[in-house]
């Protein structure tokens, strides 16, 4: 067991729980765009999957997680709804969905990039299991960077233009 | 002599495995009308619904007195359903447009000349494109136009004004339909033809109530069940007329399709009923799907959708025994939560039994509308015309060429925006004019509160093209009078890709013009040009428009170029792909096996059917599909909104066989309009027997996001799910768009805003709603027919017979 590896998992969980905490905000702040708020849903959900398949390939290394900080996504979660609520009628919707979009995408590549180093530990140190899940696990990373890349490509243009 | 309210369907005539379909000859005339006194017969197509049936239509002392079948026609050979019989009386309505309107000071439409009303448009229009740019216009069109004014309409919005915005209501009805087409064969065309119902042994009917939406394809199916020999799976939550004749029917829970057909072909992988040879040769991404489908065992999916394992096993033998499988979809599909993913296991599930291609087998994925196709075709439903990848740097340069405008004048940086996007640009103000061309978002879309919200901002201009004052309409801005089906000439096309041309019979009412020259008129006086500054669109009558199209669909996999209105006229009804120098037609389109998934041909790279994330050209090659079919499996998940609580029950909206939409035209035709007069709610008579409701009774159904009442109908539909068609606006209630007098009735005041993230298509098929008995009925039925779906488990009074009104003559081809 490597305690290098296990800082890569624990380095792979940190950019998984920011990614999270992105997906929950820019749901939470394009309530009106129903499409959108719905597959960062959908993909937080499928994060949440990634990272507890994470704490258990910790849990071989005897390591845990740093933390067990939820951030603030709870606690603002009503207000940011509300305050999308209001600009949701905003020509300024549009920019602040592209933005959030690429922000999004940028975490998303700094996730896929932790489970791409973990591939290359796993084949390093032969561990069969950790590769298994990597295997399985990065399909679905590269599926939120399309996503949000897809997206961000379709929000802009009329934010361009105008 | 038949009445055709009471039976929709008319005498059988059955058809055994392989033979002709006999000729039928349907007709009705206005009362005491014998055919001899008729002036006239003028050729044309049904436009009320896909199925496109070959009429003419009777002439005499220039109106129209009525309609009657072709017998030659391919479609149809004859028959005609009740909306085809007595729909067209609906042109005469006394209510017609017939002068421009525009809003003046006061807020009231008032009537006005083609010149003001106009000078009033591109006044908008023009300081809108100077302050905003092209991205400030949008238009939402239909699926009931000709392909004549959807060309022209394309060359006006993509070429002349270079929006991205313009989309038709087919996103509503058959966008998945395309889409599925294009995820699997690499463009959008109908792999299947009708005629395959004559050779087939089996059939799959996926969320397709066919006797009530295309009442002419059932004719034939049932005709074909008479036969002998042939076996029938139906998946639909409803006890329709095809699953009451079943030999498996499942009713699986709105919401679950996907979990539903992933265990099928589980299934069929289990038992062995793979054709490997035929997978291994003509698709690609067997094993990926396999590894998908293997998730959702018959007992998993037999829990999630409520259904009985042992009938899902009975359905995969079926389909697996099948030696000619024809499979179909519709709204089932369509309108539920993974619509796309839904629909691409349906061509799954033909592909891995090698079942396409040949007679009686293949995949019919159904459209809505009688002109659907062409929206598609044409490049005004989210596509680029005449199946162009808007991917394909290649593609848009020839489109340019063709249309002699710099390749960037033609917006590709995406695909074209769809409906819902339309409508959320214009809720935050991006898109600031909006032109609405025959059809009726304030009735149609979901959510209505919400639309109306959006079509009544002051700072949208809003254009609404019609035949009549909709609801819609009478938010506009400006009101244009349009010339309708029988009053101009143009052409279109069928769910199998039959071409029909449609002439003009009559002259239109008052002002009204065909929409094709208010489109023209538009584009003259913006002064749009092509780069030699030429005017733009070179073309002023129908016969040229199709001229101009056939050139731009030449070579594409949906090329007319060897079709002519004078072919047309020598045949009754041609099926594309009909090259230059074509003597004859094809059938099935992929006979030969090669797909439109070579990266060059395609229309679409594809989709990641989770997310809907835009495959690249990289992405798509590395597929390596060329030329081959490609299976893409998805895992399903829970629909959007589930029943809890406070919302117990499932809601889906749906169609009645009498009606078509919102009624513009079918609740202007006495017979339909009294054959399903207003709207009803249908509950299972066990969720009404716990709730205390009873036949007739006055409820309201309600969900987070409005309100309906209506009365209740007890049905053999499953339990938990409350159903009510979506026709019912608020026009011929003497009221305006919305709920604001009598109580609301419009099935979409409840539906939700989310969409298929592949196709785009809204999901009327899955909302969670409650029900509360409002008033106990004074022991008159619900107003809903008693003939197919909706028909009561227990007998009531029947509304539907309307006596002779509704007698249609049928001749049968041995009395000819």
């Amino acid at each position: 067991m490597s305690a290098d590896l296990a800082a890569a998992i624990r380095s792979a969980r940190d950019a998984e729980t920011d990614l999270l905490h992105q997906l929950r905000k820019v749901a939470d702040r394009h309530v009106a765009d129903h499409d959108v708020a719905a597959m960062c849903t959908t993909l937080a959900e499928r994060t949440q999957r990634r990272i507890d398949a994470l704490d258990s390939q910790l849990d071989r290394y005897g390591s845990v997680a740093a933390s067990g900080w939820e951030g603030w996504d709870h606690l603002v979660a009503g207000a940011r709804r509300t305050a999308s609520k209001m600009t949701s009628r905003s020509p300024s919707a549009g920019a602040v969905l592209v933005a959030d979009l690429r922000s999004l995408y940028l975490a998303s590549q700094e996730v896929s990039l932790d489970w791409t180093l973990l591939k290359q530990g796993a084949m390093v140190m032969r561990d069969a299991e950790l590769l298994e899940e990597v295997k399985k696990q990065l399909p679905e990373v590269e599926r939120v960077s399309a996503w949000a890349k897809s997206r961000c490509k379709l929000a802009a243009p009329q934010v361009l233009a105008g | 002599m038949t009445d055709r309210i009471a039976d929709p369907w008319g005498p059988l005539t059955p058809l055994g495995s392989g033979e002709d379909w006999v000729a039928r000859v349907d007709s009705y005339l206005d009362d005491g009308l014998a055919p001899g006194a008729v002036d006239a017969w003028v050729q044309s197509a049904c436009v009320l619904c896909s199925n496109g049936c070959g009429l003419d239509i009777a002439v005499k002392d220039g109106r129209m007195v009525g309609v009657r079948g072709r017998g030659d026609d391919r479609v149809n050979r004859g028959r005609l359903g009740p909306k085809g019989l007595f729909g067209w009386q609906a042109n005469a309505s006394s209510d017609r447009l017939i002068h421009p309107l525009v809003r003046g000071k006061d807020g009231e439409l008032h009537e006005t000349d083609w010149d003001t009303a106009m000078q009033r448009l591109i006044a908008k229009s023009r300081q809108l494109l100077e302050e905003d740019g092209p991205s400030s216009h949008g238009f939402y069109n239909s699926g009931q136009l000709f392909i004549e004014d959807y060309y022209t309409l394309a060359l006006v919005t993509k070429g002349g004004i270079g929006t991205p915005h313009t989309d038709g209501n087919t996103r509503l009805c058959t966008a998945t339909a395309a889409q599925a087409l294009k995820e699997t064969f690499g463009a959008d065309g109908q792999p299947a033809c009708y005629e395959d119902v004559n050779h087939a042994d089996a059939f799959f009917l996926v969320g397709h109530n066919v006797a009530e939406t295309q009442t002419v394809l059932w004719m034939r199916i049932r005709d074909r069940l008479a036969g002998g020999g042939a076996k029938l799976v139906v998946v639909d939550p409803r006890r329709t007329i095809p699953a009451s004749m079943a030999d498996v029917h499942l009713a699986p829970k709105n919401g679950t399709n996907l979990a539903l057909l992933n265990a099928i072909l589980n299934r069929l992988i289990l038992t062995d009923r793979i054709d490997q040879a035929f997978v291994d040769e003509h698709t690609v991404g067997f094993d990926t799907m396999a590894e998908v489908v293997a998730d959702m065992p018959v007992e998993r999916a037999a829990e999630i959708c409520g259904v009985n394992a042992n009938d899902i096993r009975e359905a995969a033998n079926i389909i697996g025994d099948a030696e000619a499988l024809l499979s179909t979809c519709l709204q089932g599909v369509y309108q539920s939560h993974q619509a796309t993913a839904s629909a691409v296991q349906v061509n799954n599930i033909n592909l891995v039994r090698g079942m396409i291609g040949r007679p009686g087998c293949g995949v019919l994925q159904m459209n809505g509308q009688p002109t659907a196709q062409n929206t598609r075709e044409t490049g005004v439903n989210g596509d680029m015309p005449a199946f162009r990848n808007w991917q394909n740097e290649q593609h848009m340069a020839d489109l340019a060429k063709l249309w002699n405008v710099d390749v960037l004048q033609i917006p590709h940086a995406t695909p074209p925006t769809h409906a819902m996007e339309i409508f959320r640009y214009a809720e935050e103000g991006a898109i600031r004019f909006l032109w609405v061309i025959a059809t009726n978002p304030a009735v149609s879309m979901p959510e209505l509160g919400r639309i109306r919200q959006i079509l009544s901002q002051d700072r949208l201009f809003l254009v609404v093209q019609d035949a009549f004052l909709t609801e819609t309409a009478r938010l506009a801005d400006v009101v244009l009078p349009a010339a309708i089906w029988g009053e101009k000439t143009g052409t279109f096309t069928n769910a199998d890709r039959t071409v029909h041309l449609s002439e003009r019979a009559v002259g239109p009412p008052g002002d009204a013009r065909p929409d094709m020259d208010i489109f023209l008129d538009y584009a003259r006086r913006m002064g749009f040009t092509d780069r030699d500054g030429a005017p733009l669109v070179k073309w002023s009558t129908p016969e040229e428009a199709f001229e101009a199209w056939k050139a731009c669909s030449k070579g594409r996999p949906c090329d007319y170029s060897g079709l002519s209105y004078d072919l047309l006229r020598s045949k009754s009804g041609l099926r594309w792909p009909y090259p230059e120098g074509a003597t004859e037609d094809v059938d099935d389109l992929y006979a030969d096996l090669q797909f439109h998934t070579r990266s060059e041909d395609c229309e679409d790279y594809g989709h990641d059917l989770l997310t809907g994330a835009s495959l690249e050209e990289k992405e798509f090659r590395a597929i390596g599909a060329e030329g081959r079919a490609i299976l893409k499996g998805a895992e399903y998940a829970p629909a959007p909104e589930t029943p809890d609580e406070s919302y117990p029950f499932l809601f889906s909206t749906g169609r009645t066989l009498y009606q078509f939409h919102t009624r513009t035209k079918t609740g202007r035709t006495r017979q339909l309009q009294h054959a399903a007069p207003d709207v009803w709610v249908e509950l299972a008579p066990e969720d009404a027997g716990r709730e205390g409701i009873e036949e007739g009774d006055l409820v309201e159904v309600a969900s987070a996001r409005g309100r309906i009442q209506g009365r209740a109908r007890i049905t053999g539909g499953r339990v938990g799910v409350v159903f009510a068609p979506f026709h019912y606006g608020y026009w011929d209630l003497g009221r305006t768009a919305g709920p604001d007098g009598r109580e609301p009735r419009a099935a979409n005041e409840l539906t939700i805003t989310r969409w298929d993230p592949v196709s785009k298509q809204p999901l009327f098929k899955v909302a969670a709603v409650n029900v509360t008995k409002v008033a106990a009925g004074d022991g008159t039925p619900s107003p809903a027919p008693t003939t197919a779906a909706s028909a009561p488990v227990v007998d009531v009074t029947t509304a539907a017979a309307t006596g002779d009104v509704a007698e249609a003559d049928e001749t049968m081809e041995a009395e000819t």
